[in-house]
C-alpha cells in the first residue's frame, strides 16, 4: 500500500524484442498535476495505457490510490479515469446515452450524474448536442464528451493522453480550470503533452521520458530551475542524442 | 495507384488486423493451417450440399435434355443469393469505409476508389457463385450433359456475380437514400432486405414447383420447355454454348456493371458526404435514471446491434429462416405426413417432434450475432478495458442481442410447428426448450470463437460481420450441424426409436450447453481479460 494517488513501480513493457518502457518508476501525490513529456514514440501512451489497465506490465506494478492495477483491476479502475489521444467513442449512441452509460458502469447515483452531466456539458457548451448521435460530432466535440465522461464519477486520478488536441481555445481554458479544481479537491491529474508552455504553467510536477526511460522527474521548479521547461527538455534531448552518438 | 488501392482493400478484407491495441501479432503457422483447414472443410461441405441439390435436379432434367431450365435454376439461385445477401454490405463496403476522407484527400480519382472496393466485394461474390455453379456443372456432365457448357457456365457464373454486385450496390444506395428520410434509418433497409429474402425463397420454390409440374406434362416436349420459359429460359440458355444468348448476356452484364461503376464514380463524393436529415437534435434536459452495469452494457449492445443494418442482416437474418421453414412445413403438412408414412413413421407420433426439435436446434446455428460482438468494439474497446467491468458481466451482456433475437424467433417457430402440425402436448417441452437451449449454445459458441479470433482493426463493419473467421466458422459450421443433426436424428429414430432418441437428444443438448458455458466462463473469460 502507498499514499500516492499514482505509483508506478519499476514498470517495463516490451513488444516482442522492443522495450517500449524500461524500468520506469514515478509517484504522483494527491492534489498534483503532473505533465508527462517526451518525443513521439518515447513510451508515454504505453505508460498511460498500462496505468489504467489497457496493457499489462511485463515487469513492475502500478497502483492507483494504493490499489494495484494488476492485482485488483476492478477496484483500481473505479478510482481512475482515462482520456485517450483519439476519442473513439460509441458512435451509435447519442452523447447523453453515452454519458449515462459511463455513469451506470461506474455506479454513479441518479442525483449526482444529473447534476454533473448538466454542469459539465454547460461548461463545455455541449448541452444542445447531447441528443445527437456521436457519429455526428466533430473531433473536438468527441474530445469534450470524453472529458465529461472522465469527470462523471469524480475519480481520484485522471490520466489524459494529449487532452488539448482538437479543443477550441475556450474548451482548453475550461479544461485547465477543471484540472486545477479537481486537484484542489484532492484529486490528481497525469497527462501527456507536447505543449510545453501549458505544462509549465499548469503543472506541479513534470516527468520527462526518452526512449522508454524516465530521464528526469520532480517538481516543476526543481526540473526547470531558472530556465524554461522547453530549454530543459531540449537540453536533455540534445544530451541524449550526443550520448547516443 | 489502382494496384496499391486494390492491395489495401484485399489486405483489409482478408488479412485485417487482430490486435486491440496495436498488438497485431502475426498468426502462427499452426493457426494458419487450422484456418485453411476449416475453410477448406466448410467449402467442401457447401459444395457437397449444392451437389446433392444438383443431383436431384439433374436426375429429372438432364436425361430429357432440359438443359436450359436446369441451369436457369442454378443461375437464379446464384444471382438471387448474391444480390439479396449483399445489397447493404456492398453499399457499406463502397460508401461507409473509414478511410473515405483519407483517400479523397489524395490525388486519387473516385473511379479508382470505387473500382478497388468493388473488386474486393466481387471476388467474394465470385467465390459464392462458384460454390453453386461448379457442383451444378460437374453433376450436369456426370449425368450425360454436354461438356461444351463448361466454359460458358463458368463465365456466366462470374458475370452473374458481377451483375449482382453492381445491382446490389445501386439498389442498396437507393434504399439508403430513402431510409435517410426516416427517423430510424436502420429499420427501412432491414425490412426491405427481409422482404427481398422472403420473396426470393418463395419465388424460388414457386419456380421449382412450376418446372417440375411442366416437366411432368408428357405432352410438353423438351424443345418447347427449353424455349418457352421467357425470362427463365433466357437465364438458363446463357449458360449453354449458344452464341446469341451468351454474347447478349455478356454485353448486358458488362453494360450494367460499367453503367453502375460510372454512375457511382461520378456521384461518389456527394454520396459519401450525404448526412442523415434527422441527425442533429437539440437536447432537452431530462432526469437520468441509474441502472446496473449489466443493464447498461446490455442496452449498449442492443443499440450497437439495432443501429447497424449490415450487422442485423448478416448476423440475424438466419433466424428468419426457421420461421419461413416452419410456415413452409405447416403449409406442406399433408405432403410431409405422406412422406413420413412412406418412410415408415406413420404410426410413430414421437418422430415428428424429435425431428422438429433437431431442425429448429440446427436453424439456431444460422444466427451469428455473437460471433462479431467483440470484434465490433474495434477502436472503442479502450472504453470497456478502462472501466471497472468484471469480464463475466461483459460476457453476459455480449450474449444479450443474440439471445434477444433468436429465442423469441425460435419460440414462434416452435409454436407455429406445434400448432400447425398438431403435435401432442407431451412433446411440446421438447420442441420448445431444446431449440431455445440450442440458441443459447450457439450464442456462446459465437462469442467463444470471437474471443479466440477477434478482429479489432477494420475499415468497415461488414468486414467483421460477414467475412471474419468466427462468423465464417459459425455460419458454415452451422449448416453442417443442421444437416448432421437432422441425419443423426433420422438414423437414431430408425434404430433406437423416437422416445430413446428424444431423451438422448435432450441430454446431449444440456451437455453441450454445459460444455459451452464452461469454456466461455473458463478459457474464454481468461482470454478476454488478456485482449
Amino acid at each position: 500500500m502507498t499514499d500516492s494517488v499514482l505509483k508506478i513501480e519499476s514498470f517495463t513493457k516490451k513488444y516482442g524484442d522492443f522495450v517500449a518502457v524500461d524500468n520506469l518508476s514515478l509517484e504522483i501525490e494527491a492534489g498534483e498535476i503532473c505533465a508527462f513529456i517526451g518525443h513521439n514514440g518515447a513510451g508515454k501512451t504505453t505508460t498511460l495505457k498500462a496505468a489504467i489497465g489497457i496493457l499489462k506490465p511485463d515487469e513492475g506494478d502500478i497502483y492507483i490510490d494504493g490499489v494495484s492495477i494488476t492485482a485488483d483491476p476492478m477496484e483500481a479502475k473505479k478510482r481512475g479515469a482515462y482520456i485517450p489521444d483519439n476519442p473513439d467513442l460509441y458512435e451509435f449512441l447519442t452523447g447523453i446515452k453515452y454519458l449515462n452509460f459511463i455513469a451506470d458502469v461506474y455506479g454513479v447515483s441518479s442525483e449526482v450524474r444529473n447534476e454533473r452531466i448538466n454542469t459539465l456539458a454547460d461548461k463545455f457548451g455541449l448541452t444542445d448536442a447531447l441528443a445527437t448521435r456521436i457519429s455526428g460530432y466533430s473531433h473536438g466535440m468527441k474530445q469534450k464528451l470524453a472529458i465529461i465522461a472522465a469527470f462523471i464519477h469524480s475519480p481520484k486520478l485522471i490520466m489524459m493522453d494529449e487532452p488539448f488536441v482538437g479543443l477550441d481555445p475556450i474548451a482548453s481554458h475550461t479544461l485547465k480550470l477543471m484540472m486545477r479544481e479537481h486537484c484542489e479537491a484532492g484529486g490528481s491529474i497525469f497527462f501527456s503533452t507536447h505543449v510545453l508552455d501549458v505544462a509549465e504553467k499548469l503543472c506541479d510536477r513534470v516527468a520527462i521520458i526518452k526512449g522508454g526511460k524516465l530521464i528526469r522527474s520532480g517538481s516543476m521548479e526543481d526540473v526547470r530551475g531558472d530556465a524554461s521547461l522547453e530549454d530543459v527538455f531540449l537540453e536533455l534531448a540534445d544530451t541524449e542524442v550526443k550520448e547516443d552518438a | 495507384m489502382l494496384k496499391s488501392l486494390i492491395a489495401i482493400r484485399f489486405n483489409a478484407m482478408f488479412f485485417g488486423g487482430r490486435g486491440a491495441n496495436g498488438n497485431n501479432k502475426k498468426q502462427g503457422i499452426g493457426k494458419r493451417i487450422g484456418a485453411v483447414a476449416i475453410i477448406t472443410f466448410v467449402i467442401l461441405t457447401m459444395l457437397l450440399f449444392f451437389t446433392s441439390i444438383a443431383a436431384t435436379l439433374a436426375e429429372v432434367f438432364v436425361p430429357k435434355r432440359l438443359d436450359a431450365p436446369y441451369f436457369a435454376i442454378f443461375n437464379i439461385l446464384t444471382f438471387g443469393m448474391i444480390f439479396v445477401l449483399s445489397i447493404f454490405e456492398t453499399k457499406s463496403e463502397l460508401f461507409e469505409c473509414k478511410d473515405n476522407e483519407l483517400l479523397l484527400s489524395m490525388p486519387i480519382p473516385p473511379s479508382y476508389i470505387v473500382l478497388s472496393r468493388s473488386l474486393s466485394v466481387l471476388l467474394l461474390n465470385i467465390g459464392e457463385a462458384m460454390v453453386v455453379a461448379l457442383p451444378a456443372l460437374v453433376v450436369f456432365v456426370v449425368y450425360g450433359g454436354s461438356p461444351w457448357v463448361i466454359p460458358t457456365v463458368i463465365i456466366t457464373a462470374i458475370l452473374l456475380a458481377m451483375v449482382a454486385t453492381a445491382l446490389s450496390s445501386g439498389v442498396g444506395y437507393i434504399v439508403a437514400i430513402i431510409a435517410q428520410k426516416f427517423k430510424n434509418n436502420t429499420l427501412v433497409p432491414v425490412l426491405l432486405s427481409i422482404a427481398f429474402i422472403v420473396l426470393y425463397i418463395f419465388g424460388y420454390n414457386a419456380m421449382l414447383d412450376s418446372l417440375f409440374m411442366l416437366e411432368g406434362d408428357s405432352e410438353m416436349s423438351a424443345d418447347v420447355l427449353n424455349s418457352t420459359f421467357g425470362a427463365i429460359g433466357f437465364l438458363g440458355r446463357i449458360s449453354l454454348p449458344d452464341p446469341l444468348f451468351f454474347i447478349t448476356f455478356v454485353v448486358i452484364s458488362v453494360g450494367i456493371t460499367l453503367l453502375a461503376w460510372l454512375i457511382i464514380s461520378k456521384n461518389y463524393i456527394s454520396i459519401i458526404s450525404t448526412k442523415s436529415e434527422g441527425a442533429k437534435k437539440k437536447y432537452v434536459k431530462e432526469k437520468l435514471e441509474r441502472s446496473s452495469a449489466f443493464i447498461a452494457l446490455s442496452k449498449k449492445e442492443l443499440a450497437m446491434f439495432l443501429t447497424n443494418a449490415t450487422y442485423i442482416l448478416n448476423g440475424a437474418i438466419g433466424s428468419l429462416f426457421s420461421v419461413i421453414a416452419a410456415i413452409f412445413a405447416v403449409s406442406s403438412r399433408d405432403m410431409l405426413y405422406e412422406l413420413l408414412g412412406m418412410l415408415g413413421f406413420a404410426s410413430d407420433t414421437g418422430f415428428v417432434p424429435v425431428l422438429l426439435s433437431a431442425l429448429l436446434f440446427g436453424f439456431a446455428s444460422m444466427t451469428t450475432v455473437s460471433a462479431s460482438a467483440i470484434s465490433l468494439e474495434g477502436k472503442n474497446f479502450w472504453i470497456l478495458k478502462t472501466a471497472p467491468i468484471p469480464p463475466m458481466t461483459l460476457i453476459m451482456a455480449k450474449l444479450v442481442p443474440h439471445v434477444v433475437v433468436t429465442v423469441p424467433v425460435s419460440l414462434i417457430s416452435s409454436l407455429i410447428l406445434l400448432i400447425g402440425l398438431g403435435v401432442e402436448l407431451v412433446y411440446w417441452p421438447l420442441v420448445i426448450f431444446v431449440p431455445i437451449i440450442g440458441c443459447m449454445i450457439f450464442a456462446m459458441l459465437g462469442l467463444i470463437l470471437n474471443i479466440a479470433m477477434p478482429k479489432f482493426v477494420f475499415t468497415n463493419s461488414a468486414e467483421v460481420v460477414k467475412s471474419s473467421m468466427p462468423v465464417f466458422i459459425l455460419t458454415m459450421g452451422g449448416l453442417i450441424f443442421l444437416m448432421g443433426i437432422s441425419g443423426l436424428v433420422f438414423f437414431c429414430c430408425f434404430t433406437l426409436g423416437s422416445l430413446v432418441t428424444a431423451l438422448m437428444f435432450a441430454a446431449i443438448t444440456v451437455l453441450l450447453f454445459l460444455v459451452m458455458y464452461l469454456i466461455l466462463t473458463g478459457p474464454s473469460l481468461r482470454r478476454l481479460s488478456e485482449l
